[in-house]
């Protein structure tokens, strides 16, 4: 569930709601390279995934 | 998990995906869920203080695994940032997470038809202001990409590549160039400032595109959404599509991308009342040659 979090007269859903485990910290996988990129994927606390692409050529802002 | 039926009258697949009804919807920008997660904020959807691209999987997609699947694609992590004021470096960063979504994606058994795709403003239905973009893998082709194949049939060959053929001839609505990239106000557009988007080579895909060719692509759709923005001197609301050969085995399709932009003046709206939605017939108020010389200026 997502819970109503109310805002200046009116609600809205908050899109992450803590589902899951509250120690669960996000994996991250082997960063990868696709051409110019650095692909970094982590599986969020409800399962979903998420990828980082990060330029090879700049540092990755973190 | 959403719900496919079979529209009999309009032969094509509707998809009922009423978890989506919950949606966020333009929350203040105290409270985006596109933002980064900074140091005693609140959680978002990205657990970094910074991030030059993100992509994840919408909490409310249209469409999931096994059937598909519904990703947000987050440009930057400026909340007022824009695609048109993303620079060069990073909106060529950004022809590759297409290219590597079109084809992690593609390769599912379950994705027929790859769409990436940006709603930009709330005249066209974006309910997060942050810049992002979003990618659908279809489960079925949808009828647009199914147009476009019966297209190539009837010209006898790759249609876009015929249609590119007869604007560069003519001249008239090509709005910008460059080595690899045209872009121009289509013939028949159904949208005031409708603007296509086309490598010049025959690239079914982002995947088969040089990276040449993709800093070429990011270059123009950056040239034409700037000049979208100083059309009118008002952020400018637009569809962008990318389209792509689908993923389903058919080999026929060609990179481009189109834009839909609803306005016809800085302040007016163009919509899609009884001829278009009853009809299917588009009225436009402007020609083409009108608006392709209108954006040429502005673009320059």
């Amino acid at each position: 569930m997502h819970p109503p979090v109310p805002t200046g007269g009116y609600t809205f859903l908050m899109p992450t709601s803590g589902e899951g485990p509250p120690d669960a910290a996000p994996a991250e996988e082997r960063p990868e390279r696709y051409g110019p990129l650095i692909v970094r994927r982590i599986v969020k606390e409800d399962g979903r995934q998420l990828i980082r692409f990060d330029r090879a050529d700049e540092p990755p802002r973190t | 998990m959403s719900l496919r039926r079979y529209n009999e009258l309009r032969g094509e697949e509707v998809v009922y995906a009423v978890d989506r009804q919950d949606r966020t919807f333009l929350p203040p920008e105290d409270h985006c869920p596109l933002d980064p997660t900074r140091p005693g904020g609140a959680p978002t959807e990205i657990p970094f203080e910074a991030f030059q691209i993100v992509v994840f999987d919408n909490l409310f997609p249209s469409f999931e695994a096994p059937a598909g699947a519904a990703e947000v694609v987050v440009y930057t992590d400026d909340h007022h940032g824009s695609f048109a004021g993303l620079d060069s470096a990073r909106a060529e960063a950004l022809m590759w997470v297409w290219r590597q979504r079109y084809e992690e994606l593609g390769a599912r058994p379950d994705v027929r038809y790859v769409m990436i795709f940006e709603n930009r403003g709330v005249e066209v239905g974006t309910t997060l202001h942050h810049p992002h973009g979003q990618i659908y893998a279809f489960p079925l082709l949808p009828p647009v990409a199914a147009l476009e194949l019966a297209a190539d049939e009837r010209l006898g060959g790759c249609a876009p590549c015929t249609l590119l053929t007869r604007e560069l001839a003519d001249g008239e609505r090509v709005v910008h160039a460059n080595d690899d990239v045209v872009a121009y106000v289509p013939f028949a557009a159904r949208w005031p400032y409708e603007c296509h988007v086309v490598v010049r080579e025959h690239r079914p895909s982002l995947v088969a595109c040089t990276p040449a060719e993709l800093a070429s692509l990011a270059s123009a759709l950056q040239a034409v959404t700037r000049g979208f923005d100083r059309l009118f001197d008002r952020p400018f609301p637009y569809v962008m599509v990318v389209h792509q050969a689908p993923t389903d085995g058919e080999l026929a399709g060609h990179l481009h991308v189109e834009f839909y932009p609803p306005l016809r003046t800085a302040t007016k709206l163009k919509y899609l009342a009884g001829c278009e939605q009853g009809a299917g017939t588009f009225i436009m108020d402007v020609l083409p040659e009108h608006s392709a010389a209108a954006l040429r200026e502005v673009i320059g």
